[in-house]
């Protein structure tokens, strides 16, 4: 378990953006990876498999609170994008250059769980759990048009965001 | 156009390369007891708290004899509440509260030892195909409703 249970409870918490909540999805995969101990034990694949099961799990977590929502909130249809404006991006090349390692690897993971829900997952599926645009589109039961959308736009705002600070790090940090 | 492309190419490069040396979250100390707290109370549950498939043998043997034992003394039940009033095998009186009950059996006897026992037949067989056709269709929608999400 300690060999994988970074991997799983990383896979859960840029999914869900919610810390706690990625604690119970990893639990929850770790419980099933018991109840297949006889199967994964033996198996060369047992990252794989406890990869995809948090992959699912999350994704499982995620409509499941969208459902229950949408009941209240939501009367769009699924596929309409939201009347956001154009992305204005520009993302200097060594913005976050100055930035020790570490602090660049937590404004990275701060900058994905302040992304909102629909912009973030897509553009987790497609830079960590390295699924296609059309693989995405399926797993998230959206057009193609909207997952291409919805990637550009996350990575607009991500690149806004770790400009915005990456920035004040670099200040905070004395670095020119 | 190419601008546009151009930007968006440029924007890809940037992202990809902000995350691809991105390292594994450290998951929380509390996950691993938490793990095994869990496993050790499913350990510790009862036996018959969890599926049927994971019950000792022992046990297995022991609640179908014990199933097929309850369906025999209810059908003896049913047959004798069956029995009309005047008949000798009868000779205790059921207390008023429940002697609808055997109003309902006897009613039910004698429907069943008029209808054809062909018909009996075919009414259980068409039952059969009819709960089968209902657990068909319920796996095929849930299929789809789980390959949907």
């Amino acid at each position: 378990m300690r060999a994988y249970q970074d991997m799983v409870f990383s896979t859960a918490a840029r999914l869900v953006g919610d810390d706690r909540q990625a604690e119970d999805i990893a639990q929850e995969v770790f419980l099933k990876a018991y109840e297949n101990f006889g199967h994964l034990s033996t198996s060369s694949s047992a990252g794989g498999w406890l990869k995809t099961v948090a992959r699912n799990l999350s994704l499982n977590h995620i409509f499941r609170y969208r459902r229950r929502w949408r009941m209240f909130t939501e009367l769009r249809p699924k596929d309409s994008d939201e009347d956001e404006p154009d992305v204005e991006f520009a993302l200097p090349d060594d913005v976050l250059a100055g930035v020790d390692a570490e602090v660049r690897h937590g404004l990275v993971e701060e900058a994905l769980q302040r992304l909102p829900e629909r912009q973030r997952l897509p553009l987790v599926l497609y830079h960590f759990e390295e699924l296609s645009y059309e693989e995405i589109a399926q797993q998230l039961d959206v057009s193609l048009a909207k997952v291409k959308t919805d990637i550009f736009r996350a990575r607009a705002a991500l690149g806004k965001l770790l400009a915005e600070r990456g920035v004040t790090a670099a200040t905070s940090l004395g670095a020119p | 156009m190419s601008a546009d492309r151009n930007r968006q190419d440029e924007l890809e490069r940037q992202v990809t390369r902000a995350l691809q040396d991105q390292p594994l979250r450290r998951a929380p100390s509390t996950l691993e007891r938490r793990v095994l707290v869990q496993i050790q109370s499913g350990a510790a549950a009862m036996s018959w708290r969890r599926g049927f498939a994971h019950w000792p043998l022992a046990a297995r043997i022991g609640f179908l004899a014990a199933s097929v034992g309850v369906v025999k003394v209810a059908l003896l039940l049913s047959m004798w509440l069956a029995t009309p009033l005047d008949s000798p095998a009868v000779s205790v009186q059921l207390p008023s509260q429940i002697a609808w009950l055997q109003t309902m059996f006897v009613a039910i006897g004698s429907v069943a030892r008029t209808v054809p026992s062909v018909w009996v037949h075919a009414g259980i067989a068409f039952l059969a195909i009819m709960y089968v056709a209902l657990f068909g269709i319920g796996a095929s929608a849930y299929r789809m409703v789980r390959v949907a999400h």
